[in-house]
């Protein structure tokens, strides 16, 4: 257990180096700002949508972007180390590959875990911020406050996925330009043309967790579970590849 | 072929290899492989570049699998306890390049559960300091050696390194440092394996030879009765074993 936390430590110590991801936390968060306060600024004079919440659930999920970020921020505590060449000291240094997947796992839901604090701290700012310049009442409401916490289960399952995609990909640039293009290319693109196949693919079936008014889509807890299981099968996948594979 | 040059020791050898066979595709990168490294000699690893002198030593740390034959380290097979046992510096291995000299070594030092009190002690060790602020990626080749060597030193109780072309890229100031290194450590009680392609470096460092050629050891052996006793230059000898160009 001892060589977990050393592991672990040494892992944050190596995610906060360099600018990476305050980088990634600040270029998110400010455009995730912006989407909001784009949301609230075409729902303003709508009276019926600001009383609903629906411009409220509409500001909470431009900051669902941040999964992105998070997605990428945690492929890179992956591939930094192979574009570096440090993985084998790393997995000689915690003590076998085992060791290094599972300190992997611990610092990509740690980084996870900060952008979706992020992700909440920032929906919640907007919402406020939103809700003083408005001259009508900005509504909160149950349905609003489910549309955060999906946000936030979101931006950490993203997180987990990124990681995966990391170990399988390896190389830097690959995995950046997999987690794009999976995620704002081919997954949205499978949406519009088999909505009903589309639903159960990784970030189609977030949005139903953020509440996402789109059409056929699965119901939460059925789209918790699809997104779970894209995860645990790339988990089992790359610690395959990973025990099987000569590193550095 | 099992080296088995020194008188029969009570100590079991440090390394231990039989038999290791390795390919790439239809590359066979090692092939029937054996060899003992005794405790507290410097080996020089030796062979022309391909020869198989890196993935050899990534075998003995479990970083590259083996196709068939056995690989002991300290008796047992490479294993989780190496971290505090085998310092390592390989050629092959790099550094974060936002980190500092500090930052590089405070990760491992954490990763190795090492005090940081540790750190100043391994930056003397290697002569870096006044370079603890200065970026991974900024450092020359000769200090980028000599991280790697302090990372490798990182845990006192260390008591095999593996030095992967330790002196590759170094001016002859470098070189000299890095000979007079190996011997600080081989005198300090730690036993070194260290492979290199630079042979009249070699001759000046190491007590026995293992000489790669094409994945195979072709001569085991200490460097006194290889050269006949320094009648002969470790250069000419190697030639005349491997093949290939004598002057």
């Amino acid at each position: 257990m001892s060589g977990l936390v050393q592991a672990s430590r040494a892992e944050l110590t190596k995610v906060t180096t360099g600018r990476a991801l305050i980088g990634s936390l600040a270029g998110g968060a400010l455009w995730c700002a912006l989407t909001g306060y784009g949301y609230y600024t075409q729902g303003r004079d709508n009276a019926a949508a600001m009383a609903s919440g629906a411009v409220t659930g509409d500001i909470i999920r431009g900051w669902m972007m941040l999964l992105l970020f998070s997605a990428i921020s945690c492929a890179l505590i992956v591939t930094r180390e192979v574009s570096g060449q440090t993985l084998a000291r790393t997995v000689l240094s915690y003590g076998g590959r085992g060791q290094v997947f599972l300190t992997k796992l611990v610092a990509a839901v740690c980084t996870s875990a900060l952008f979706a604090v992020v992700a909440a701290g920032g929906a919640l700012a907007n919402y406020a911020l939103a809700a003083r310049s408005s001259e009508q009442d900005l509504v909160w409401n149950g349905e609003c406050t489910k549309t955060l916490l999906g946000t936030v289960v979101c931006v950490m399952l993203s997180g987990m996925f990124g990681l995966m995609v990391g170990w399988l990909v390896r190389n830097q640039t690959l995995a950046v330009i997999t987690v794009l293009v999976l995620m704002l290319g081919i997954e949205p693109a499978v949406q519009r043309l088999v909505p009903e196949v589309a639903q159960f693919l990784f970030t189609i079936a977030l949005s139903s967790l953020y509440r996402d008014p789109k059409p056929d889509l699965l119901p939460i807890w059925a789209a918790f579970a699809v997104s779970l299981l894209w995860i645990v099968l790339l988990a089992v996948a790359a610690r395959t590849n990973l025990r099987r594979r000569d590193i550095g | 072929m099992i080296a088995d040059w020194h008188a029969p020791s009570a100590e079991p050898p440090v390394v231990q290899v039989a038999g290791v066979s390795k390919s790439f595709g239809e590359r066979r990168v090692l092939q029937d492989v054996s060899l003992q490294v005794p405790r507290g000699r410097v080996v020089g690893l030796l062979g022309r570049n391909g020869a198989g002198k890196t993935t050899l030593m990534k075998s003995l740390l479990g970083t590259s699998t083996v196709d068939s034959g056995t690989v002991e380290v300290f008796g047992a097979a490479p294993g989780p306890e190496l971290a505090h046992r085998v310092g390592v510096a390989m050629d092959g291995i790099g550094f974060y390049p936002a980190a500092t000299v500090h930052k590089e070594l405070t990760i491992w030092a954490r990763a190795l559960g090492v005090p940081a009190s540790r750190i100043a002690d391994v930056i003397d060790l290697v002569e870096l300091s006044g370079h603890e602020r200065q970026r991974c990626a900024r450092l020359s080749t000769g200090q980028k050696q000599r991280l790697r060597l302090a990372t490798a030193l990182l845990v006192p109780t260390v008591e095999l390194l593996m030095l992967d072309e330790p002196a590759n890229g170094l001016d002859p100031d470098g070189i000299r440092w890095v000979r007079r290194f190996i011997r600080e450590m081989a005198a300090s009680g730690k036993t070194v394996l260290v492979s290199s392609h630079q042979l009249g470096e070699m001759e000046n460092t190491v007590d026995d030879v293992l000489l790669l050629d094409r994945g195979r050891i072709v001569h085991s052996g200490s460097l006194h009765e290889f050269t006949a006793g320094g009648q002969f230059p470790l250069e000419e000898r190697f030639f005349e074993v491997v093949g290939g160009m004598t002057s």
